[in-house]
């Protein structure tokens, strides 16, 4: 393995983040998160977002 | 970078234990992540497969750290909901009643144990500050067992209400644990009554107050 490679993550989620919140949100809508109704798109959108951009 | 992500996943997981969501669907939202940031990552390095394994292999290290974390959170968010609904409880559940003049009812239902106690003595204390009572009638009906520790609580109980310049007379104990106290050896030093109304009877005497039937007195005086 590379190990002595820096990693390329936090590049690729600053200039990929809109691309991946809106994967990961498909991903969590289909996988049932918002099933039960305790918690709401806006705020699962929300979440996501504030996640991402930390 | 990771006191703003801690404090994200903090909120997430915090607000997700009130609403009554389970710990995995909690750590779902973050190992959740891991489908697109793979998905990103074969795109981008698809063809250096040494540098597509080193990257998912610290994507899934960190990702995985962070679902961990969010688990602690969330245990730490219900934990401190739990706490606060036991407060709740306590405070609740140790009503000190006025029943008359003077005399005041502890009504006690459930284990006692040291932290229920600390409350019990507060609450009564307070009361007997604010209403001048001079006699306090704590009722053990509802308590399932007396042991050591509890008899040791209710004596104290009973020595603070004494410094504040109340006595107690204790009610409510049943035979199952009027024998416990006996086999225990433990001498509680207090008035005890069989049940809250010999003892609120007690209490008024103490007081020198009469209850007066006047339905009888009506009747004695006014022959048919």
């Amino acid at each position: 393995m590379a190990k002595g490679h820096a990693t390329l993550i936090p590049q690729l989620l600053a200039e990929h983040e809109q691309e991946l919140l809106r994967d990961w949100m498909e991903f969590q809508k289909k996988s049932g998160t918002l099933r039960s109704g305790q918690i709401s798109e806006a705020e699962l959108g929300e979440a996501s977002r504030r996640l991402l951009s930390a | 970078m990771w006191d703003q992500t801690r404090t994200v996943l903090d909120d997430v997981s915090r607000s997700r234990a009130a609403l009554g969501l389970t710990p995995s669907e909690t750590a779902s939202f973050v190992f959740s992540l891991k489908e697109p940031v793979f998905a990103l990552l074969r795109q981008k390095l698809g063809k250096d497969p040494d540098r597509l394994a080193h990257e998912l292999w610290r994507a899934t290290l960190l990702l995985d750290k962070l679902g961990l974390y969010t688990v602690e959170a969330f245990q730490k968010g219900r934990e401190e909901v739990i706490g606060r609904q036991q407060q709740e409880l306590l405070e609740l559940s140790t009503p000190v009643v006025r029943l008359w003049e003077g005399v005041l009812a502890l009504p006690l239902i459930g284990t006692l144990d040291s932290s229920r106690t600390q409350i019990v003595m507060e609450s009564l204390l307070e009361e007997i500050v604010t209403s001048g009572a001079q006699i306090a009638i704590i009722d053990i009906t509802g308590v399932p067992t007396v042991d050591t520790l509890v008899a040791q609580h209710l004596i104290k109980t009973v020595a603070a209400a004494r410094l504040m310049g109340a006595d107690c007379i204790i009610s409510g104990i049943r035979p199952q644990i009027a024998q416990t106290i006996v086999h225990l050896g433990l001498e509680l030093s207090v008035v005890s009554k069989a049940t809250m109304a010999d003892a609120f009877a007690l209490a008024l005497r103490r007081l020198g107050k009469t209850v007066v039937d006047r339905a009888s007195e009506r009747g004695r005086s006014d022959p048919a």
